[in-house]
């Protein structure tokens, strides 16, 4: 029989959590909710797996946690992603060729998922690993401001004293190109991770791998979130009998969730009452957050997508979608509150949880750190906040909606380290990265590493931790989640939008100026790039952009 | 024979600055793939030096660096002054107040940046405070309009830094020879004739070194100006520590970052030249003091001129 271990970082308390943000969601809370109720009904075969899996492993598993209900959901046999890197890594152990320790880079909010152990009964992940390998995992820490320069000096200075590095998805041609991040493809090839598998993948298939994993054709990453931008609005607002009936009454018609970014303006202009403390839109407007909003408006604006560099690699943003995207949100600042461009997301949670915030695009965790937290949801009112996709346009009849991902945190192998070393951390990626390892580190509230996997939005946890508003709607964001810009120079361009877009914002440039500036900037960081090579690398970003259109209603 | 303290210095001074010189030739960057020693691949001669004196954002970032040194010195200058001449006196109480005045200056630069940022926020105190003065809601944007967020950012600066300068004059004050202001005083000049004639001549020295130290720390400045605004909105706080910054951690362009920074230290090494010129004058002036150098007379010329100037008012 497997026993509990306690794990030396003990199990999630309130004030442990990252931030001070992140909202409590206790072990009961879990199991007391629908999803994992409904499992203890379920089949006789089913609850014998469970019983033995709170015990030890179920039939014919090779490894994965133990000790806490539903853990058979996380467990997998030895011809799966996650078995093929234990046994690699145990056979790479066995030849004393695996480190006794795996470095691991990581940022401060996303470590406590790794290392503290959730649900109740359950290890951590890194003891988890510890117990299956042998192999320690050691974290060396960064945060979202220092980890971009931390790794250009690491690259400049061949730093191999850590294996995993960590990185936003914006970096990965920048940090591929300095000879940080070792290709990935030979091992893929070999242990096979199923990345594109119909049911245990990635929710939008091979387009969501390539956007998550890949760049100029290469392998280089493993995804350990998903800040696709869903888009919240107060459902307690959008059902209430009295508002549906006053919208229908000025707009000619039904009060929903924004289909188009015009539907939203005007649902924006219909929710802002300065003198209830109201605003319609709660998009984040402060440096570097703010870039995202203009991806999201202007990739939606052709069919399937409106690319952000034509096929020469010049910019294709000084064009009447650029200077639109400009305008709305330039146009969007009279429906937020004062002080809009002062305010990121953690400001945006704030002001939702405070019931000052009608709507707007956010990163996924909002309905799993908001509800019910005292420092965030302070009118009460998180409970009521539903997640829907973004809004977008309608071009030549069909209906275009792009959320963007932002920042997502990646891993990928330290090229500098030894060929024994790669290998270990890659497997260690590949097992934490998997689609059942993976899901049941997403669930713990310790960070904030968001789900992408198919399979984690009907897990019983994600969804208690999510919410099922989130879950479902995840469904459909991630097939239609678009790229930001992860060539070379990624960093730069997305520093340029950003400070365009501030101009704009406080109207030092007209959004026709600010078109004009924008593809200057970029196509000047191009050039001095290499403008052949760098459209090359564009032309497999564009291979990540999505498919699918939608037919208006 | 080559000394250890001579081979030091070249490690210290002489190899960065040869890399210096040598990447500012280039467009290498780290993102390149190759180690800066091959940064001869990306050689470029004095492009990156053209693209910096013909660089709109350059130049801005200049003239908001020269702006920012100027106010803020120059206000840190007449506060930490006259801060000094109130408490120059003993008086019950003194000693508390003055570690009340030197409290900012124990904060860590990154830290008054941070509580800067709050103070500013639109909903901040700071309007809280206008609000109870002004008729209607404050409501500025401090660290969102591009006209208000540079004085944010120079306040915060001020009101860190005026205990340094408020430090030095009153060391200085202190040190002042007694015996030739009881003179002066003894004799009938004022409070007026004996600043103008004997504190602000023989506090000369002091007056100029405390503006060169400020004047070279407010022309780094960073972390405030990052955490309250990050050089915006847009690039309208940008000065260049920012601009530098973002060069080198934002756009990865490090071979363009060393030209701009080799600009910048020839600049700044013609002014700095400059400026110590006064200083080596007053500090002459003050050993011949002390020396005698033969005679007493400029002590004596200067209560001279007080009494006079007292005489005449």
């Amino acid at each position: 029989m497997e026993g509990h271990e306690e794990d030396p970082g003990g199990t999630i308390s309130r004030r442990k959590l990252v931030a001070g943000a992140a909202a409590v969601v206790g072990g009961g809370a879990l199991l007391g909710a629908p999803g994992i109720a409904s499992a203890a009904r379920r089949a006789p075969a089913v609850r014998s797996n469970e019983r033995r899996a709170l015990r030890g492993l179920a039939k014919g598993m090779y490894g994965g946690p133990t000790g806490f209900q539903g853990a058979e959901r996380y467990q997998y046999p030895l011809d799966s992603e996650e078995g093929r890197a234990i046994s690699a890594l145990k056979a790479l152990k066995k030849a004393g060729k695996a480190p006794d320790t795996i470095v691991v880079q990581t940022l401060d909010f996303a470590r406590p998922q790794f290392e503290k152990a959730f649900p109740k009964g359950a290890r951590s992940i890194v003891k988890q690993f510890e117990k299956e390998t042998g192999i320690k995992i050691k974290f060396v820490e960064t945060t979202p401001a220092d980890e971009y320069k931390t790794n250009l000096r690491n690259a400049s200075s061949k730093n191999s004293s850590f294996d995993c590095v960590t990185f936003a998805i914006e970096e990965m041609g920048d940090f591929a190109e300095a000879g940080l991040l070792r290709p990935l493809d030979d091992y893929v090839a070999k242990y096979q991770p199923m990345w594109s598998d119909p049911k245990l993948g990635f929710a939008g298939g091979q387009n969501t791998v390539n956007l998550f994993s890949k760049y100029n054709g290469k392998t280089f990453a493993v995804a350990f979130d998903n800040d696709t931008q869903p888009f919240f609005y107060r459902g307690d607002l959008m059902d209430d009998p009295k508002e549906q009936a006053n919208y229908s009454a000025k707009y000619g018609r039904k009060l929903r969730p924004p289909e188009t970014w015009d539907e939203h303006n005007d649902i924006s202009k219909f929710f802002t009452r300065p003198d209830k403390q109201l605003y319609g839109d709660v998009a984040t407007l402060a440096p570097f957050w703010c870039a995202v909003n203009w991806n999201e408006r202007f990739v939606c604006s052709a069919a399937p997508n409106n690319l952000y560099f034509k096929a020469d690699g010049s910019a294709n943003v000084n064009t009447p979608a650029g200077v639109q995207a400009f305008d709305e949100i330039l146009r969007s600042l009279d429906y937020h509150s004062p002080g809009a461009l002062e305010k990121d997301w953690f400001a945006q949670y704030k002001l939702m949880g405070a019931g000052n915030g009608f709507m707007g695009p956010s990163f996924p965790n909002q309905t799993k750190i908001l509800p019910g937290n005292p420092d965030l949801d302070t009118a009460n009112v998180g409970s009521s906040i539903r997640t829907g996709l973004m809004p977008g346009r309608v071009v030549g009849g069909k209906l275009v909606r792009r959320p963007v991902i932002f920042y997502n945190i990646s891993y990928g192998v330290n090229k500098h380290v030894s060929t024994n070393r790669q290998l270990a951390a890659y497997l260690f990626l590949q097992w934490a990265g998997s689609s059942k390892i993976y899901t049941w580190l997403t669930f713990n509230p310790g960070g904030y590493q968001d789900p992408h996997h198919k399979v984690s939005f009907s897990d019983p946890y994600v969804i208690a931790s999510y919410k099922k508003t989130t879950t479902d709607a995840f469904k459909q964001i991630v097939p239609r989640t678009a790229p930001p810009i992860t060539v070379r120079g990624g960093s730069e361009y997305r520093q340029a939008l950003s400070d365009t877009m501030q101009r704009v914002l406080t109207k030092q440039s007209t959004p026709t100026q600010a078109a004009k500036e924008l593809a200057d900037a970029w196509d000047a960081t191009t050039a001095r790039l290499g403008q052949a090579k760098q459209a090359k690398a564009m032309k497999t970003l564009n291979l990540s952009f999505p498919t699918v259109t939608d037919t208006p209603t | 024979m080559i000394l250890p303290g001579q081979l030091l210095m070249a490690f210290i001074v002489l190899f960065p600055a040869l890399v210096a010189i040598y990447i500012g030739f280039t467009e290498w960057s780290p993102t390149g793939g190759d180690s800066f020693w091959l940064a001869y691949k990306d050689w470029h001669w004095f492009d990156g030096y053209k693209e910096a004196l013909t660089s709109h954002e350059f130049w801005s970032a200049v003239w908001r660096t020269v702006l920012i040194t100027g106010v803020c010195t120059f206000v840190e200058l007449v506060l930490g002054f006259t801060l000094a001449m109130l408490l120059v006196k003993d008086f019950r109480g003194r000693g508390l107040v003055m570690v009340y005045f030197l409290l900012p200056m124990m904060v860590v630069p990154a830290v008054s940046g941070f509580i800067f940022q709050k103070l500013f926020q639109v909903d901040g105190p700071i309007n809280g405070m206008l609000s109870l003065l002004w008729p209607g809601d404050v409501a500025l944007n401090w660290l969102s309009d591009p006209s208000l967020a540079i004085w944010g950012v120079m306040i915060a600066d001020i009101w860190q830094w005026t205990p340094l300068m408020f430090l030095i004059f009153l060391s200085g004050l202190v040190a002042l020879p007694e015996d030739q202001m009881n003179a002066a005083r003894i004799l009938g000049a004022g409070f007026g004739p004996q600043f103008t004639r004997l504190i602000i001549p023989m506090m000369r020295p002091i007056l100029l070194i405390a503006v060169i130290i400020r004047a070279m720390e407010v022309f780094k400045l960073f972390d405030p100006i990052y955490i309250m605004t990050q050089g915006g909105p847009g690039t309208a706080t940008q000065n260049l520590s920012v601009y530098f910054y973002r060069l080198t951690n934002v756009s990865g362009r490090w071979g363009y970052a060393c030209a701009v920074a080799l600009l910048v230290l020839i600049a700044l090494s013609i002014l700095a030249a400059q400026a110590i010129k006064p200083i080596e004058r007053a500090q002459n002036e003050s050993m011949e003091e002390l020396m005698g150098a033969g005679t007493d007379e400029a002590p004596v010329q200067r209560i001279e001129d007080a009494i006079d100037e007292g005489a005449r008012a």
